[in-house]
């Protein structure tokens, strides 16, 4: 029999863990925004590593994608399909991005594209959009912490109070220790949900079927419709199609790079090759998501079924009868990918507010010390704002956040305009920008408009780029030289010097 | 661009593309698409999109050892 109180024990022993290891770093990096936003652009490979990959493993993969793989079989794999490729493009892209970071001083995307075309408007449409795909996204990592310690904790634990908790340990450390503490706690949640993925995906199938190949043998006679591509529709009833997954997984793959918490890490790390070494070495985080589906299929044929799919693994883990202990190790794991991704999406948030929001497309000048602190109190506001979304607003957050999804990656031809494409004005961009994330969030509202049954975010991406290429050509006057000079350093090819 | 890293690059472009053609329509499709052979005990469609995540693991180690080479001047 579990018992709550152990579990809560491994849960805040966990979180104590969390607070000493990401409260420490604050003295290392300067009083500045940089110091705060970007480390002072000294971030190593190891720091890096963990940061890109522990932020995109999200109480979604914990959580989400078991369900996935209970409900819809091998549709889930369209997400390890886009990690294959979906980091690829920021090879060529941060390194640039980094130059162009340490020549002027950046440290959002949103500053760049803004300064490229002279255009500050550019920078609060980016920030404005990137702060509606972030507060859902937020709320959801609140719930996510919340609804695991409630369920493994038989409701002792209510979901308010657990969220509370768990975002007030990020608060602080955030708070503290800008990107270093995101980066240093990412480390040790990163780790620590590694094994456990790895522990639990492959023991569940040997403790409930004798073995992984035993398991998929079972669904191959039981359910074999769960494992023939690609899977089956939202409903878990129908079969997926063939349209909709291969546009999910090139728009998943288009838009991975753009997103903002993702992409100004380019102005974080130490040199070039520390960020084409994190772009080699991110599938092997990649892989990790392959237990976690295993966790999902371990689930099929599971009785009882659990009340909503994405329960499926702590409704196993209660079901089984275990030791509290593992149950708590399990939820301090499920709780690690919630944080470790709510805590970039809280910095990156209020980052973008005050450099691109108010700095950049507002004009208010701020000192140095003064950024920060702004910084800080607009982490605190993000962090306050979601929490009371993810309480109040219950159903229609998954929707809130599959709107925001399409809009994202709409910044990818604003991105690659901006560093590779000399002829691309500032009203182009604009232009692509506004129109292809309409479309997309049409689309995604009204599903039945679409010509063809693909994902929206492709409708989105054609109407972006067709903007950006004809108002890009009936705007072109003559060339800037700032304009110029921007795009000299951004094709400089030795990756070796710090521009 | 020096032409020492083009060819890296062409080829690393035409590995992404060949990938991308294997993960969803049509190489998935025509080639993934069904469950036996188990490898490793797993289904032969969760295998395929695993074996393309290896591989391209492997394809940027070389990609990166190669341009990197021709960076040094």
């Amino acid at each position: 029999m579990t018992s709550a109180g152990l579990v809560v024990a491994v849960v805040g022993a966990y979180l104590a863990a969390c607070l000493a290891v990401g409260t420490l770093p604050g003295r290392k990096s300067s009083a500045s925004a940089v110091g705060y936003v970007a480390g002072d652009r000294a971030l190593g490979l190891v720091l890096m590593y963990f940061i890109t990959g522990a932020t995109i493993f999200s109480a979604f993969a914990f959580l989400g994608l078991p369900g996935w793989a209970y409900r819809r079989g091998v549709a889930a794999l369209y997400i390890l399909g886009y990690g294959a490729l979906g980091f690829v493009p920021f090879y060529f892209l941060g390194p640039r991005a980094a130059r162009l970071g340490r020549r002027h001083g950046f440290v959002t995307q949103a500053e760049m594209v803004a300064h490229r075309f002279q255009m500050p408007a550019l920078a609060g449409v980016m920030a404005a959009i990137s702060t509606l795909a972030f507060v859902p996204y937020l709320a959801l990592q609140m719930k996510g912490a919340g609804l695991v310690l409630n369920v493994v904790t038989r409701g002792a634990v209510a979901e308010w109070l657990g969220a509370a908790v768990v975002y007030a340990v990020v608060l602080a450390y955030v708070w503290k220790s800008g990107v270093l503490g995101v980066g240093w706690t990412n480390v040790f949640q990163g780790v620590f949900m590694l094994a456990l993925a790895w522990v639990l995906g492959l023991w569940l199938p040997y403790r409930l079927y004798g073995g992984v190949g035993a398991m998929f043998e079972r669904i191959a006679e039981t359910r074999p419709e769960l494992l023939v591509p690609p899977g089956l529709a939202s409903g878990g009833e129908l079969a997926w199609t063939w349209g909709e997954y291969s546009s999910a997984v090139i728009v998943s793959i288009v838009g991975f790079s753009c997103w903002p918490h993702l992409f100004m890490k380019a102005f974080s790390a130490r040199d070039a090759r520390t960020l084409q070494r994190t772009v080699v070495l991110y599938p092997t985080f990649q892989v990790f998501l392959l237990p976690i589906l295993l966790i999902g299929f371990a689930g099929v044929l599971f009785q009882p079924a659990p009340p909503v799919p994405d329960q499926i693994l702590p409704h196993i883990l209660m079901n089984l009868e275990l030791p509290g202990l593992v149950v708590g190790l399990f939820c301090a794991g499920a709780v690690a990918a919630s944080m470790s991704s709510g805590d970039a999406i809280a910095h990156a948030s209020a980052s973008i507010l005050v450099r691109d929001g108010w700095v950049t497309a507002l004009g208010r000048r701020l000192g140095q010390r003064e950024e920060r602190t702004a910084i800080r109190f607009v982490v605190l506001a993000v962090m306050a704002g979601a929490y009371v979304l993810a309480i109040q607003f219950e159903g229609t957050l998954v929707n809130l956040l599959l709107y925001a999804y399409g809009p994202i990656a709409q910044l990818m031809p604003a991105l690659l305009a901006t560093l590779y494409w000399s002829g691309a004005t500032g009203p182009g961009v604009l232009a692509g920008l506004v129109g292809g994330s309409a479309v997309s969030v049409l689309f995604a509202v009204s599903p039945e408009l679409r010509p063809f049954l693909l994902h929206e975010g492709i409708y989105g991406l054609a109407a972006n780029v067709v903007l950006l290429v004809l108002v890009s050509a009936l705007t072109r006057g003559r060339p800037d030289p700032r304009e110029t000079d921007f795009m000299v350093v951004a094709s400089r090819t030795d990756p070796l010097v710090p521009g | 661009m020096p032409p020492s890293r083009a060819g890296p690059t062409a080829a690393l472009a035409a590995w992404c593309t060949l990938v991308l053609a294997a993960l969803v329509w049509p190489g998935y499709a025509l080639f993934g698409a069904r469950i036996e052979p188990l490898v490793l005990g797993l289904p032969f469609s969760v295998f395929w999109v695993f074996l393309w995540v290896v591989l391209t693991f492997a394809v940027l180690c070389l990609y990166d050892a190669l341009a990197r080479g021709s960076d040094r001047e």
